[in-house]
């Protein structure tokens, strides 16, 4: 017996082509948090022919030492490390000569303008002690890393623009070549999270792998319920400080329920034995968000053409909260509790 | 009311007029070598125009023969002439079992064909039956498979090579019964729809009705497959087993032996695929676990399936007959690994066991009692149970041992998630044959079907001090279904012949009955030439919940149609001209048109969707669906002879309605097909065979451009991610290529090997090697140095490409 498949000669790929009326494709979010920047990215849609994200620049992020079992792209024993870089891409189709206003309930009118980049710098002070070919050197020293912030939104540059819960506003955009999108939405109410408790006590730190209850008042809408251990340092995460304990899915909660005011959390397990206790930053966090919002990024889209060999996900064109092209205009508000939590 | 006791009148006045100074002879025909009972052989009464021809079960009753001496006459192609004498006496009604003897030279007395009996006494349309060397005669993919063969009728299409599921006109596989000896098989594949889980060595026919098929069957609404084993040799202990790539498989048969006069026969058959033992055996190793012992590789996967068919003639007039098909696919995977490690202060063992048991298949029994209480009444009650299950269950145990010096903690995390779907069938059915009068064949019966459905999705958690048990789903519908039928089969003239019927059903999670009409009726132009006209009615109360766009589908996942969704209907209206030549070609020309309503299709997972979100679950959720088919079929047919087969042709037009996306083409949709299959006996000892398929390409959306989605992060800080994602424009509106195949196969008898006789095969499928696409995978085109995402492209999936095989079959 045997079997002789002669397999297809190596199926070659096909550059597609097509051509397709395009629309604006928005992402509009106001973001009534104190502090929490509110913008509008607009874009086109793009033909399969056309490059759809560009290599906008690259940021250099840290020192991987090869000491460090997790630089794992050492090559061999002889190198001391790399650099960990970070290629930042933008749409390729960036509309950026669109008119963009907003305008509230009382009738007032901002009129948002297009930023690529924003730019800070950090600051870093230096002051350690290290031998180099048995000589000790006393290092204090300051850098200065500036940074550019690709953005590529539409944002209130005059400052006045100061987003309000439960209130109305419309969005209009107009751009060259395009027709005219609208959108409309209410913001939602600050969320209010009262506590957090263990067996019936409110507490401010929390005890890995043993549960714990969350409180909040009842307000207005949905919104959703999330929680992050805090590292401090920002590229950090748990597969890097091994970290392990606190985790728990995202959950959606109607703040208008009246059955409900409270969860219980069993966060994810934390298998490992732990020789000292250790203490970190815990945010929890409670998001409420706008029926659009809500209906974007919780609800979806129902799957218009799937199955397992497609390779990507497909939509017919989204429009939640706007009319005149794709995308959504949303709105967020929320509330936090920082706590510890122990292992 | 009128018009039923018009009827009641006409058909017991007709019994009475025919019934004086008369008798009748029954009996069954037989083949001589093993006892298997002959179908459609003529029997008849020679210088008379008396005669009948045998039923599927080999029974015959000719009716109101006036007293007198006769000479019986019973023929069947490939048999010898069976002739006898017989004397008929006033009221006394003489049984006869005949005895066929095989003869390779036909004598010029035999004229009639079973194709041409089946021309002459079928009503229904779009009815064709294979026997075990028609289904045989395609060449196969590794094996013969009888849903391959079917899907190279007229009428049938699939969606890949890689499925033999049946899409008959206009249905989907779950609008088809598909029966073992009248069992219904839920979901009768192997290696997700790769092989149809019925061993051709144990089936003697396949009866398929491609639709308007008769009162006798319901329940649902698409094609009717019936596939009858073989009931066992009575004379003696026989066997067979096949050798082929992937599989074993053998059959044994014989007589039962003689206990206080009865008598019967068995049958048992198997197989196994050995991929799995023999890679065990092989001890293939991929690593090594801490301990420095070796992992070897492991090939998971098998499946199996037997069938036992016992037949036990209590006395001439009763017959019992067991029948069972257990056949399962199995995916067993484990894996376990410990280590340990000593400190100063703990000494630490870390065990994992992770596992996957992942069986489904299908069990089914059945009793049948066949009691044959006069020469013109038969009844056959029928007690069965048939069982599905698709069982996933995923186990990982983690364990951890904390030895300390004056103490031991012991931490674990036990994790097992089950999905399943279990579908459990019990039916008593019974049904009365009546041979009302010479032109009356009056069939009724009652069906009781309970099935519980049971679909579900668990998880349970547990570690040392906690144990959690969550249902994700849980589907559980208790159906039962109260049908009752009957039908009447009317030689209203020689040439004009009806068959009337209805089917009511009570379906309990509606408390309603279902009515179905049904109506067919044939004209016999001439001798040679037919007009068939089949309407009827068909609900279903069943349906599968999977993704209506999945090219590939492992298993289906069956659910009662729910209470507050009413039961699918299709109404059927069937056209058709049938034409026997004289040298025994059967051509057939159908036009059909379907309207379906109440079709429930599954609504697609919503993209991004959450936990806690208002649609979080689509297993349960249907889009309301109608739709309509039409077409034209071509058959034509020719069964005996050193050169035999077929040639098909179909023009086909499905639509689907849905409230998203309007009216549509299914997946499955193909609008020209042509099947040819040839069987050419080359020499007495060498076979050829090829089939061939060209047809349209099935239907599918096409991509027109691409915009940005986002994800959200919700944490500290708050970030949006965007994605490409495509525009799709109206669903199935583009078609993949055509579909083009040609296998071949070569079979060589009469092998020798230390006396024990075989048979070998050589088969060459997709010979052309034509690229037949399944469907297109996608990919943005990436720039390698800066990484921009370029533009779309695309590269299809291939369906089948050449492949080889060839087995090898032992009589003994």
């Amino acid at each position: 017996m045997c079997i002789t498949g002669c397999l297809y000669p190596d199926l070659k790929w096909e550059d597609l082509e097509s051509d397709y009326d395009h629309v604006l494709n928005v992402f509009g979010l106001i973001n009534i948090d104190e502090g929490s920047p509110s913008y509008i990215g607009l874009y086109r849609t793009t033909d399969l022919d056309e490059a759809s994200q560009n290599l906008s620049y690259v940021d250099t992020l840290y020192w991987c030492d090869c000491d460090n079992d997790d630089c794992w792209e050492c090559e061999n024993d002889l190198q001391d490390g790399y650099w960990v870089v970070d290629s930042i891409y933008q749409p390729a189709a960036l509309i950026k000569n669109a008119s963009v206003n907003l305008i509230d309930d009382q009738g007032n009118n901002y009129e948002f303008s297009y930023i690529d980049k924003i730019t800070f710098i950090d600051t870093i002070y230096f002051d350690t002690t290290f031998t180099f070919y048995g000589t000790t050197i006393n290092w204090d020293t300051t850098i200065y890393d500036t940074n550019n912030i690709h953005i590529n939104f539409y944002v209130d540059t005059t400052g006045t623009f100061i987003p309000q819960p439960e209130t109305n506003y419309s969005l209009s955009i107009s751009a060259p070549g395009y027709d005219v999108v609208s959108g409309s939405l209410t913001t939602p109410a600050h969320p209010v999270l009262d506590s957090l408790s263990m067996q019936g006590r409110s507490v401010d730190t929390v005890i890995v792998n043993e549960p714990f209850d969350i409180h909040w008042t009842q307000t207005m809408g949905m919104a959703m319920v999330t929680g992050e251990v805090v590292f401090g340092n920002w590229w950090e995460d748990t597969s890097i400080t091994n970290w392990c304990g606190g985790y728990f899915d995202p959950f959606i909660i109607d703040l208008e329920d009246d059955s409900e005011s409270s969860r219980s959390i069993f966060s994810e397990f934390c298998e490992q034995a732990f020789e000292e206790v250790e203490t970190k930053d815990y945010l929890i966090r409670l998001t409420a968000m706008d029926e659009n919002y809500y209906e974007y990024f919780v609800t979806g889209e129902m799957g218009e053409y799937s199955n397992a060999l497609l390779n990507y996900p497909t939509t017919k064109g989204r429009s939640i909260g706007i009319e005149g092209g794709f995308g959504f205009f949303g709105s967020i508000a929320s509330d936090n509790l920082r706590l510890k939590i122990r292992r | 009311m009128k018009i039923a006791n018009f009827y009641s009148i006409i058909i017991f006045s007709s019994s009475f007029m025919f019934s004086q100074n008369t008798s009748t002879i029954n009996g069954f025909v037989r083949d001589d070598r093993n006892g298997e009972p002959i179908s459609y052989a003529n029997v008849f009464l020679s210088n008379t125009n008396l005669g009948a021809a045998t039923n599927r079960d080999g029974y015959f009753v000719i009716s109101n023969i006036p007293t007198g001496d006769y000479e019986i006459n019973a023929t069947m192609i490939g048999y010898g002439l069976f002739k006898q004498d017989i004397n008929i006496i006033e009221d006394n009604p003489v049984r006869l079992d005949i005895r066929l003897i095989e003869e390779v030279i036909q004598t010029s007395e035999v004229l009639v064909t079973a194709e041409r009996q089946k021309f002459e006494r079928s009503m229904e349309s779009s009815q064709i039956s294979l026997d075990i060397r028609e289904i045989n005669s395609a060449p196969a993919f590794i094996e013969p498979d009888v849903f391959r063969t079917l899907q190279m009728l007229p009428g049938v299409q699939t969606t890949s090579d890689f499925s033999s599921a049946l899409y008959v006109r206009g249905s989907t596989p779950d609008q088809n019964l598909i029966m073992l000896d009248g069992i219904a098989v839920y979901n009768p594949y192997h290696l997700g729809g790769i092989f149809s889980t019925f061993n051709t060595d144990a089936i003697k026919e396949a009866d398929f009705h491609a639709g308007g098929f008769p009162a006798r069957y319901g329940g649902r609404m698409g094609a009717i497959l019936n596939v009858l084993n073989r009931e066992g040799n009575t004379g003696k202990v026989k066997g067979s087993a096949n050798i082929s790539l992937i599989s074993s498989k053998g059959l044994i048969e014989g007589p039962l032996p003689n206990w206080i006069g009865m008598k019967g026969s068995w049958m048992v058959s198997g197989r196994r695929t050995y991929f799995d033992t023999v890679i065990d055996a092989l001890k293939i190793p991929i690593g090594q676990r801490s301990d420095g012992s070796n992992i070897y590789f492991q090939f998971p996967y098998h499946f199996y399936d037997y069938q036992i068919k016992v037949n036990l003639d209590v006395d001439q007039d009763h017959r019992l007959t067991y029948s069972r098909f257990y056949g399962d696919d199995i995916v067993d995977f484990s894996f376990q690994e410990t280590f340990e490690s000593s400190g100063t202060s703990v000494d630490v063992e870390s065990k994992t066991d992770f596992g996957v048991k992942w069986p489904w298949g299908n069990h089914t029994n059945g009793i049948t009692w066949r009691w044959i209480i006069a020469p013109d009444l038969v009844a056959k009650t029928f007690l069965s149970h048939s069982r599905y299950r698709f069982d996933f269950e995923l186990n990982s145990l983690d364990r951890n041992t904390y030895t300390y010096t004056d103490s031991t903690i012991v931490l674990f995390s036990d994790i097992t998630f089950r999905a399943f779907d279990i579908i459990k069938d019990n039916t008593l059915e019974t049904e009365l044959t009546w041979q009302a009068a010479h032109n009356h064949t009056v069939t009724s019966g009652f069906q009781v079907k309970d099935v519980n459905f049971n679909l579900g999705l668990d998880i349970s958690f547990a570690t040392q001090d906690t144990s959690l048990d969550f249902s994700l789903l849980s589907l559980v519908n208790n159906t039962r279904e109260v049908a009752f039928f009957a039908q009447d089969k009317w030689d209203f003239s020689e040439k004009l012949k009806f068959q009337l019927g209805f089917r009511g059903t009570h379906y309990n999670l509606h408390n309603k009955l279902y009515f179905d009409p049904r109506l067919s009726m044939k004209y016999h132009y001439s001798q040679d030439i037919a007009f068939k006209l089949n309407w009827g009615l068909y609900h279903q109360f069943l349906t599968t919940a999977n993704n209506q766009d999945e090219n590939l589908r492992l298993v289906e996942l069956w659910l009662g149609i729910p209470k507050d969704k009413p039961a699918s209907i299709a109404q059927h209206i069937i056209s058709g001209l049938e034409y026997m030549s004289s040298r025994n070609i059967f051509y057939r020309l159908e036009v059909y048109h379907k309207d379906f309503d109440n079709l429930l299709t599954l609504k697609q997972e919503n993209t991004n969707t959450m936990e806690g979100a208002d649609s979080d679950s689509s297993m349960n959720e249907f889009w309301d669906t109608k739709g309509n088919s039409h077409g034209v079929e071509f058959l034509m047919k020719k069964s005996s002879g050193r050169f035999n087969g077929w040639v098909g042709y179909t023009y086909a037009r499905t639509k689907y309605y849905t409230e998203p996306n309007g009216w549509h083409y299914p997946n499955f949709d193909r609008t020209h097909t042509l099947n040819i299959v040839a069987n050419f006996e080359l020499s007495s000892d060498l076979e050829f065979s090829t089939g061939l398929t060209q047809s349209s390409g099935n239907p599918y959306t096409k991509i027109l451009g691409r915009v940005y989605e986002w994800e959200q992060d919700l944490k500290s800080n708050s970030t949006w991610y965007p994605y490409d994602s495509y525009i799709v424009g109206e669903k199935n509106t583009e078609r993949y290529n055509g579909y083009f195949r040609v296998d071949v196969g070569l079979t060589r008898k009469g092998g020798n090997l230390f006396g024990q006789e075989y048979d070998t095969y050589w088969q060459i499928m997709n010979v052309t090697q034509n690229l037949n696409i399944l469907q297109y995978t996608y990919d943005n085109n990436t720039d390698p140095i800066s990484g921009d995402q370029l533009g779309v492209r695309r590269r299809p999936v291939p369906m089948f490409p050449l492949i080889f095989t060839f087995g090898i079959k032992f009589e003994f």
